[in-house]
Parts: C-alpha cells; sequence; structure tokens
C-alpha cells in the first residue's frame, strides 16, 4: 500500500508538472525591438514596439529577420511596421537597421535576464535607510519604470540598503538620467526686485511689503532672517536666489511633488510640435487646491508689462527638477491673483525622438513622485539577448550530458541496467518536478502541500530534529509560492548540481549493495538516515541565505532546499521502494 | 589496532600548503585572498557584439581614445559574428563608446555591460562573512544534536573551510578569477560536500569500533562515487559551457570536489581515527 501510494504521488505530481509545462507548445509569440543604437536613424521604432513587417515582408522569427536584412545596404530606407503603424529606418550599416529584435512568448517558465537579456541594475541608497523606507523608493521606482513604458520589470530591495532592477530595454543611460533623479519637483515664482540703498519691496496678496537687505540679512514684517536659509510670508517660503548691489532676485516657494496631483495625457494638454530648428514638447499638470491658492497669493497685483500685445506680469513661474529649471512660463496677467491649478511644462529637443524621450522621463518622474533619498548605482549590468540564448543552449546541452554520465557512472558502478535506469528516471522526474515548480505557483503548492502530507502521513516527523527539518524546509520552499519561481544563474547550477548529484541515490543504492548481510529493512533505515542528515543539516545551512541574503544567494538556497524536499519526501520514497523491491527479488533468487 | 589513515595525512596537508601558499602569493601583491573579478572588484566590462569579422587591432585605438588602461579580448563564431570585450577599472558610458565607434564606422549590433561600483564589494563580501559564519554555527548546532560527538561536528566545519582554502589556492595559483556566480559555487561546494561528510560519520558511528576500517572502506566507496559523478558532471560544463558565469562556477565544483575527497576522506577520517581509535593504538 506504501508503495503505491509514494509511487502514485511521484506519478501524480509527474503528470501536473507535465500539463503545466505543457503550455509551452501553445505560446503566443512575437518580435520585440530589444536595442536601438544611439546612431539609429528611424521613425516610430522603440525599445518594446512589436514588429511585423519589414520592407513588406512579414516578420514571424528572428530568421524572418535576418532574411529581411540580407539586401539591406548601409543608407537604405526601409519601411517597417511597428505596432501596427507605419515606422522606418535608414540603414546605419549593411544588414544593420539600427535595431535589434527579441522573441517574446506568452510565459510558462520565468527567465530571468541571464536567460531573457535584460538589463539589471543594483541600487544604493546613499546614508541610513529602514526597511520600509527602502520599500517606499522600491514602490515609487516601479511607477516610474512602468509610467515609463517598459515591460519586465522587477524591482527588489535585496537589503535595507540595496535595490535591484530587472527589466528588459532598461539602458544604461536611462539609469543615469531618469531612473535615480531623486525627482524633486518645485514650482517657484521668480521675481527680479530694485533695490535703493539696499531697500526694496515685495508683493504679497495684492499689498506691498517693504523689506532691507543686506549682504548677510533680510529685514522684513518686523523681523530679520538670514539670506541664505530665506523668510516666509503667511506660510510660504521666499528663497534670496540672487543679489547684487541694485537687484535681488526672490523666488516664493508655491508648488512642490505632493502637489502634483494629474499628469494630462490628451493630445491638447500633450504634444510635441516643431519649433525652431528642433521640437518643443508640451504636457499640462493638475496641482493641488493648496498650491493653486499659494500661486493667486503670490502673483495677486504684482506689476505688468506689455509683450506681443499680451498684459504679463513682472514674476515669472520657474518650474525645477532636482534644483534644475526645467521650464519658465510668463504668467498672462488675467491668471494674476487667481487659484491656477494647471501648469504647463515645456522643453525643447534638437530631434523628434530626444523630445520624446525627455517628455516622457519628465512625466515619469513626476507621477511617480520624488524618492526621499539619494540613489547611487553600484552594479548594472546588461546581458543581450544572444548572450542569453547562448547561455540557454548550454544549459540544455549540459542538463542532458549530465543525465548521461549519471546513467553512465551507475552502470560502471552496479552493472545493473535496472537500477541504472532507476537512478536516471530520479534524475529527469527531479528535473521535471522542479521546472514544474517553476511553471505555476498551483503546482508549486500542490507539490510542496504533498511533500508535508507524506512527511506527516509516514511519521517522518518523529524526532524533533526531523519535523524542524521540514518546517524549515516547506517555509523556505514557500517563497515558490508567493512569488513566481525566476530560472537564473545559481537556479541553473542548483539545476545542474541536482541533475549531477546522485549522491543520496548512490548511498542508498550501497546500503543494500555492500550491506548484504544487513536485513533490508536494516539497510533502508541507515540509507535514509544517511539521507535525513545531511538534508537537515543543508537546510539549516541554507536558512540564513534563503531569508538575509542577497538576489542570487537567496535564489540559491531556495532551488537547493525545493530540491531537498522533493528528494526526502516524493522522489527518494519512490526509488527505495523500487530498489527494495528489485534487491529482495534478488534475495528470494539467491534462496 | 594500528591506525591506517592518519598515515596518508601529508597528502591533504601538502595540499593545504601549497594552496595557502597560493593565497598568500595573491594576498601579498592585492591584499585580497583570491583574485577578483570586475564584479567583486569594480570596474566595467564592455561587450560587443558584431555580425561581422572584427579584429582587434581595428578597435584597440579607437577606444584608447576613450580610454587609458583597458585589456581587450575578441572571440569569433562560425556564423562569421564576433565578440569583442573590453575590461577596465574606470567607469565608463557604453553609449560614448559605441557612438565613438559608430562615428569610425564600426556598427555593433548589439552591446552589454556590466558596471560594478567599488563599495559593492567590500558590503557583498560582509554580507557572505556574516552569512556563512551563522550558517556554520547552524550546520555545527545541527551537527553536534544528531551525532552527540563534538569531533564529527568540527570535523564537517574543518573540511568544508580546508575545501575554500584550497579552491581559493588553486585558483590563485592558476591564474584564474572569481566571479559573483563562483561565491555562488562555494555555497554549492559547501552544501554538496556535506553529504560525504555525513556519509563518513553515519557509517563510521553505525558499526562499533572493531569494525571502523570496513565501514570507513564502505562510506569510501560511496563517498569515491558520488564526488567522481559531481566532478564528471562539473567537466561537462567546462567542456560544453561558453558562459563565463557558468565556466567559473565549474572550476570551483571541479577543484573543491577534487579537494573535498582528500579532506574527506584523508583529513576528516584521520582526525576521528585518532579520536575513536587514539586510545587504543
Amino acid at each position: 500500500m506504501e508503495r503505491d501510494i509514494r509511487i502514485w504521488v511521484l506519478i501524480f505530481t509527474l503528470a501536473i508538472s507535465l500539463l503545466s509545462l505543457s503550455r509551452i507548445f501553445f505560446q503566443n509569440s512575437w518580435l520585440e525591438v530589444s536595442f536601438v543604437n544611439e546612431s539609429a536613424n528611424c521613425q516610430n521604432v522603440k525599445v518594446g514596439d512589436r514588429i511585423t513587417q519589414i520592407s513588406g515582408k512579414v516578420i514571424n522569427s528572428l530568421e524572418d529577420f535576418r532574411e529581411a536584412l540580407e539586401n539591406v545596404k548601409k543608407g537604405d530606407f526601409v519601411s517597417i511596421v511597428s505596432n501596427g503603424q507605419p515606422a522606418s529606418c535608414v540603414a546605419i550599416d549593411d544588414k544593420n537597421l539600427g535595431f535589434s529584435l527579441k522573441e517574446q512568448k506568452t510565459k510558462v517558465l520565468n527567465f530571468g535576464i541571464d536567460i531573457e537579456g535584460g538589463t539589471r541594475v543594483l541600487l544604493r541608497i546613499v546614508g541610513n535607510s529602514t526597511t520600509t523606507q527602502t520599500q517606499e523608493i522600491a514602490k515609487i521606482l516601479t511607477e516610474r519604470l512602468n509610467a515609463y513604458g517598459l515591460s519586465d520589470i522587477k524591482v527588489l530591495p535585496v537589503s535595507e540598503d540595496l535595490i535591484q532592477i530587472e527589466a528588459a530595454g532598461l539602458t544604461e543611460d536611462d539609469i543615469r538620467n531618469f531612473l535615480i533623479k531623486q525627482g524633486y519637483f518645485e514650482g517657484k515664482v521668480v521675481d527680479v526686485i530694485s533695490l535703493t540703498n539696499g531697500k526694496g519691496s515685495i508683493v504679497f496678496n495684492g499689498t506691498e511689503i517693504q523689506f532691507e537687505i543686506s549682504n548677510e540679512t533680510i529685514k522684513i514684517l518686523n523681523q530679520t532672517f538670514n539670506i541664505s536659509e530665506g523668510f516666509y510670508i503667511d506660510g510660504i517660503k521666499y528663497e534670496i536666489v540672487n543679489k547684487t548691489e541694485d537687484k535681488v532676485v526672490i523666488a516664493a516657494n508655491v508648488f512642490t511633488a505632493k502637489d502634483i496631483e494629474n499628469i494630462f495625457t490628451d493630445v491638447q494638454r500633450n504634444y510635441i510640435t516643431r519649433y525652431g530648428d528642433g521640437y518643443r514638447f508640451v504636457f499640462t499638470i493638475q496641482i493641488s487646491k493648496e498650491g493653486a491658492e499659494r500661486f493667486a497669493l503670490v502673483t495677486k497685483g504684482q506689476p505688468t508689462y506689455y509683450s506681443g500685445g499680451q498684459l504679463y506680469i513682472r514674476p515669472k513661474l520657474v518650474l525645477y527638477l532636482d534644483k534644475k529649471p526645467i521650464t519658465e512660463l510668463n504668467i498672462v496677467s488675467s491668471i494674476a491673483g487667481e487659484p491656477i491649478t494647471t501648469p504647463s511644462i515645456e522643453g525643447w529637443r534638437k530631434t523628434l525622438e530626444e523630445a520624446t524621450l525627455e517628455k516622457l522621463r519628465l512625466q515619469s518622474i513626476l507621477k511617480s513622485g520624488s524618492l526621499p533619498v539619494e540613489l547611487k548605482i553600484e552594479r548594472v549590468e546588461t546581458i543581450t539577448q544572444t548572450e542569453g540564448k547562448k547561455l540557454f543552449e548550454s544549459t540544455i546541452y549540459i542538463l542532458a550530458a549530465n543525465l548521461v554520465a549519471v546513467l553512465a557512472l551507475s552502470i560502471i558502478r552496479y552493472r545493473n541496467i535496472k537500477i541504472s535506469l532507476y537512478i536516471l528516471m530520479v534524475a529527469v522526474s527531479e528535473l521535471i518536478l522542479i521546472l514544474g515548480i517553476a511553471s505555476s505557483q498551483i503546482v508549486a503548492a500542490i507539490i510542496i502541500f504533498l511533500s508535508l502530507i507524506l512527511a506527516i502521513v509516514y511519521k517522518e516527523t518523529k524526532s524533533i530534529i526531523r519535523a524542524l527539518t521540514i518546517f524549515v524546509a516547506v517555509l523556505i520552499s514557500g517563497f515558490v509560492v508567493v512569488g513566481k519561481w525566476t530560472i537564473d544563474i545559481p537556479t541553473i547550477a542548483g539545476l545542474v548540481s541536482i541533475i549531477g548529484n546522485s549522491g543520496e541515490l548512490i548511498t542508498l543504492t550501497d546500503q543494500f549493495v555492500l550491506e548484504k548481510r544487513k536485513r533490508i529493512e536494516e539497510s533502508v533505515e541507515t540509507g535514509m538516515e544517511i539521507v535525513y542528515n545531511s538534508s537537515t543539516l543543508l537546510v539549516f545551512g541554507m536558512l540564513p541565505l534563503a531569508f538575509l541574503g542577497l538576489g542570487s544567494l537567496k535564489g540559491f538556497a531556495i532551488t537547493t532546499t525545493v530540491g531537498t524536499l522533493i528528494d526526502l519526501f516524493i522522489t527518494r520514497p519512490a526509488y527505495m521502494k523500487l530498489i527494495e523491491k528489485e534487491f529482495l527479488k534478488k534475495k528470494e533468487e539467491a534462496i | 589496532m594500528k591506525l591506517k589513515i592518519v598515515k596518508l595525512l601529508p597528502i591533504p596537508l601538502i595540499l593545504l600548503a601549497i594552496s595557502l601558499f597560493g593565497i598568500y602569493q595573491v594576498y601579498s601583491k592585492t591584499g585580497d585572498f583570491f583574485i577578483k573579478d570586475i564584479d567583486l572588484k569594480g570596474g566595467t566590462s564592455l561587450t560587443l557584439i558584431f555580425n561581422k569579422s572584427i579584429s582587434i587591432e581595428e578597435i584597440e585605438p579607437i577606444i584608447k581614445k576613450k580610454i587609458d588602461t583597458f585589456i581587450i579580448s575578441s572571440s569569433k563564431t562560425m556564423e562569421g559574428s564576433t565578440t569583442i570585450n573590453i575590461l577596465t577599472e574606470k567607469n565608463i558610458n557604453a553609449s560614448e563608446i559605441v557612438e565613438l565607434l559608430n562615428s569610425n564606422g564600426f556598427y555593433p549590433n548589439e552591446y552589454s555591460i556590466q558596471f560594478v561600483g567599488p563599495e559593492l564589494g567590500s558590503t557583498f563580501f560582509s554580507q557572505v562573512a556574516t552569512l556563512l559564519t551563522v550558517a556554520y554555527i547552524l550546520l555545527f548546532i545541527t551537527n553536534l544534536y544528531i551525532y552527540k560527538k563534538p569531533i564529527i561536528a568540527i570535523t564537517i566545519i574543518l573540511s568544508s573551510i580546508a575545501n575554500i582554502i584550497v579552491v581559493f589556492g588553486v585558483m590563485n595559483l592558476l591564474n584564474q578569477k572569481i566571479s559573483f556566480a563562483g561565491f555562488s559555487s562555494l555555497l554549492m561546494l559547501i552544501a554538496f560536500a556535506i553529504d560525504a561528510n555525513v556519509i563518513l560519520a553515519t557509517k563510521i558511528l553505525s558499526g562499533s569500533l572493531e569494525e571502523f576500517y570496513d565501514q570507513y572502506k564502505k562510506g569510501l566507496i560511496t563517498g569515491l562515487t558520488i564526488n567522481t559523478g559531481l566532478i564528471i558532471s562539473m567537466l561537462i560544463v567546462l567542456l560544453f559551457s561558453n558562459s563565463p558565469f557558468l565556466i567559473n562556477i565549474a572550476q570551483i565544483q571541479v577543484i573543491g570536489f577534487t579537494a573535498d575527497i582528500l579532506n574527506t576522506w584523508i583529513l576528516n577520517a584521520a582526525i576521528i581515527e585518532v579520536v575513536l581509535l587514539g586510545k587504543r593504538h
């Protein structure tokens, strides 16, 4: 009965794993832009776009892409269909349009960027940070990358001061000039005020307020403030930006990042137009009521001037990002003193692509909000799809070669084809079960749950240490149920080891081969004791790595523990029953 | 009863001495225990992939305009594509290098970059050191609980540390770097080398002292088969893989599992032999 149940559990878990993995054959696939060269001369082609046609030819595979480029010469104009829309490129070299494609599929197995290709960044939080703060930063970065339109984003705090990001299509330039920008937004009403003998006046809510300024202090409303610290009127902060003998530049802080409520994306309020010898981009943001009221108080009653038939107030609205001005807007007198809730941000870039990129970056930063701390790049890795494909192919060869090695070694060692085939079967089963777990969180949950049930039913929890081992192994394995498992280099290393490490099977088999005088039950008991002891030590050794380790250490610990759990409760007991039967038969024949 | 295994002790001790010499050589020059790859030391590695045949001589003078000191290497495939790898200790901007190449008529079809800040290595090492200390303490306690003999718990930790010393030493003597992936490999080594020690301990303790050598022999056969399997599987990785990550992992495993045979079945076994049979002798 025991034999049947344990073997049936193995068959059942193998069946659900294979069923889950069979979805690979029903995946939808398409080609996506993975890289655009800085010198590319393309219209409407950017990272992440789906390419369906090149020079009128339908492109379904990377092979089709290579064929389509076969006769392309440097300088050729090539028509493209990108995201269903017409696009084009001028070839930058023979057979090179300046961009690369990668094959995308609906995912069954979640491969890391080591295989898929992409960028991995490790960012360090400058200064002290708490776990909550790190999680908040990770959330802002995720929103920022989502708003930027990148695919396959993974933002993971790996320690209190380190955040790891994986994303396809993220360039080094994006990381430096967009992702780690603190995104500290400010809107200031800036005015140049004339001074007479160090005296001048500032207009606030339609009233002129006199002040007296020296090189170090400013006296206003009967209070003296240090110039470097600025001053407050009705809770609004004013800063002294610059001071000369006869002029002082004063900025009133009216908006901050917290005041941004919305970024409009409709074509009326979000557009790019040709301007001079470049492109001007404009987009409108919605400001909070409080911010708008501050704007009204500061601009009301300000002195005016005429320009181009339009009446403006003297101060200008300057929008800053990370202390750098991004937009300077003249304020029409009709809106001065009014609570303006929708100011526009404008900018200019030489090419359409640059203008589009800059607008998108600004919008993404403003949308995600500012980072509470400064971030520093600690590590950047970009892996091309070609490199990833090479790694994947070599992994397949390695796994296949390992299976052959396991079979050959066991044949040489035991000279028994049946036992060797059983060992091979276990190695293949472990590979299938691990891939099955990686393919579906439901499959992972079922396999882990069944392992636990088998452990309880067969009283594997009889000693405290065994019960603890099972508890810790299930706890660590739980990571693959909570989040989908990513197959990356540490996982591949673990897989190769699990396949190559037929150690415990050999230990169990040797109990029968080398201990011929012992009773079968005794051999099984010693064998399983060795397996349990080594699993216990392994699981406890992996415990700190699984919960405290950096990304790759954690991945390795999880892979190893999941492998151990499968070994202990699913594959090893089934194998034991099979060889027990084999050796019993031999003993009977001998008698 | 004559002690047999202790006579073989010079073999692992000589290997340990050679390894310590390899570690000392690198430590005296760099202050590190092993040769760190760029991802542990800090610097930039830029890989450029061209769909046509390109020689280093064509690229090197162009790169020199941007970077003073760097190491350049190339590999070519049967299909005619060329992969150029540039290594430098400085932080370089890949886009600038690609633009420079483009302006000189070289258009890489793809490129990848790996940049590592110098501080990351120290953070990584302090974390690994803490985690390994915790892992070893847990291993020791668990071991003590299972076998109830401190000598068994000590020898498992000892053989694990000896394996790491041999890996560092031999890698240094072969002038091979250890990367971030290589460190994962060291963890694999620690994890899987436990198997051999558990077999040794369980076998020896399951029989009487009279059966010591008989049980040792049986354990040795099993242990050698296991390590041979692991070494073969990693040799296959070395032969077939073109991934520098997997190659680094496999190098460490082959050295580590070979050392593990000596450290478990001679060094550890000799210590256990002396402790358990020493009095009788």
